[in-house]
C-alpha cells in the first residue's frame, strides 16, 4: 500500500468512527428503555422474543462499549434459548435482571465501580448455569 | 481481476436488528460504498437479490431464528438472479462459538465478522471478500469459496494429481 492508499483508507476510517460515536450516543439514549421492554418480554414468558431482544442488546451493547450489559444480556439470550447447562431459577433470572436494570438506569452517567462489584456478586450464579459467559 | 473501487460497490445488509444495520450502513456510507441497501427481513433481502446487481452481502447469523443461513446455502445454489452465485457474503454476528463458525462455513459463508465489529474490521474484511476472492468450489456436498485460503504449491498435487480441480470453478 503507498503513501496516498494509506492517507485515504485513513480518512476513511477517521469518518467511520465519527460514525459510530454518533450511534453510540443514540444506543445510550434508548438503553434504558430498550431493557425495560426486555423485562416485559421476559414477564409474559415470551422465551423466544426475550432471546432475540437480549442477543440485539448484547451486540449492541458489545460495539458501544457495555461489557457487563453484553455479558448479562449473553446469558438471558442463552437462558431463553435454552442452551444453558442446568436449568435456571427465576430468583437468578429476576437478580439478573435487576442488576442490568441498575446499570442502564442513568446510562448519561455509568457508574464503573457499582456495576463491575454487581457482577462479581453474580457471576458464580450466572456461571453455574451457563459456563460460556 | 481488477479491484474494485469502493464507489463502485452494491452493498445489501440484511439485519433484523435495525440499530445495528444503521451502524453498519453509517460506516460503509463513510467509506464511500456507492449504493447500501438495508433489508429488515430475510424476504426482503431476498426479493433484493433477485432484482438488483449486489457485490457483497453482510447477513446477521441469528436473523429469524438462524434462518440466516438457509438465506446463504439460498444463494449459493440459486442460478434464477441477476448476480453470480459467488457473490461475497460476509456474517455478521454476535456467536463466534466454534459449532457457529463451522456451519456459517459450511454454508458458504466468504467472511465471518463477530459483533462488536470496529470500522477497521469491517474495511478488512470487505476488502478482502471482494478484492481477494477465493476460488469457488460447487460440489454435491459443498458451494461455497474455496474453505483454504493459503494457496500452496504442493508439487505432489499438482497437474493431474490434483483432484480439487476438477471441483474447482475459477473466477479469476
Amino acid at each position: 500500500m503507498d503513501e496516498d492508499q494509506k492517507k485515504q483508507r485513513d480518512e476513511m476510517i477517521a469518518r467511520a468512527n465519527v460514525a459510530v460515536q454518533g450511534a453510540a450516543i443514540e444506543f445510550v439514549s434508548t438503553l434504558n428503555k430498550r431493557v425495560s421492554d426486555l423485562e416485559k418480554v421476559i414477564i409474559q414468558n415470551d422465551r423466544e422474543m426475550a432471546a432475540e431482544m437480549a442477543y440485539n442488546i448484547e451486540t449492541e451493547a458489545s460495539t458501544f462499549g457495555w461489557p457487563r450489559v453484553t455479558r448479562i444480556c449473553k446469558w438471558l439470550r442463552k437462558v431463553f434459548s435454552g442452551e444453558f447447562d442446568q436449568k435456571p431459577e427465576a430468583e437468578v433470572v429476576l437478580k439478573a435482571l435487576n442488576a442490568l436494570k441498575l446499570m442502564v438506569a442513568d446510562p448519561d452517567h455509568p457508574n464503573e465501580q457499582r456495576d463491575s462489584d454487581l457482577f462479581q456478586e453474580l457471576y458464580p450464579d450466572l456461571k453455574n448455569i451457563v459456563s460460556d459467559i | 481481476m481488477d479491484k474494485i473501487e469502493i464507489k463502485d460497490l452494491k452493498i445489501l445488509i440484511a439485519d433484523s436488528n435495525l440499530f445495528i444495520a444503521r451502524t453498519l450502513f453509517s460506516i460503509l456510507e463513510a467509506f464511500g460504498v456507492g449504493k447500501i441497501i438495508v433489508c429488515e427481513t430475510l424476504e426482503e433481502a431476498e426479493k433484493q437479490y433477485y432484482n438488483s446487481e449486489i457485490d457483497c452481502i453482510f447477513v446477521d447469523f441469528m436473523m429469524e431464528d438462524r434462518s440466516g443461513l438457509e438465506f446463504i446455502k439460498k444463494i449459493r445454489t440459486n442460478r434464477s438472479s441477476k448476480n453470480s452465485p459467488d457473490v461475497p457474503i460476509i456474517l455478521d454476528t454476535g456467536m463466534t462459538d466454534r459449532k457457529t463458525i463451522i456451519m456459517a462455513r459450511d454454508a458458504g459463508v466468504t467472511e465471518i465478522i463477530s459483533k462488536p465489529f470496529s470500522p477497521e474490521q469491517v474495511l478488512q474484511k470487505l476488502d478482502n471478500a471482494v478484492n481477494n476472492k477465493r476460488d469457488f468450489i460447487e460440489v454435491e456436498e459443498f458451494v461455497g469459496p474455496n474453505r483454504r485460503r493459503r494457496k500452496d504449491s504442493i508439487s505432489d498435487w499438482d497437474g493431474e494429481k490434483d483432484r480439487r480441480r476438477s471441483a474447482v470453478k475459477n473466477n479469476k
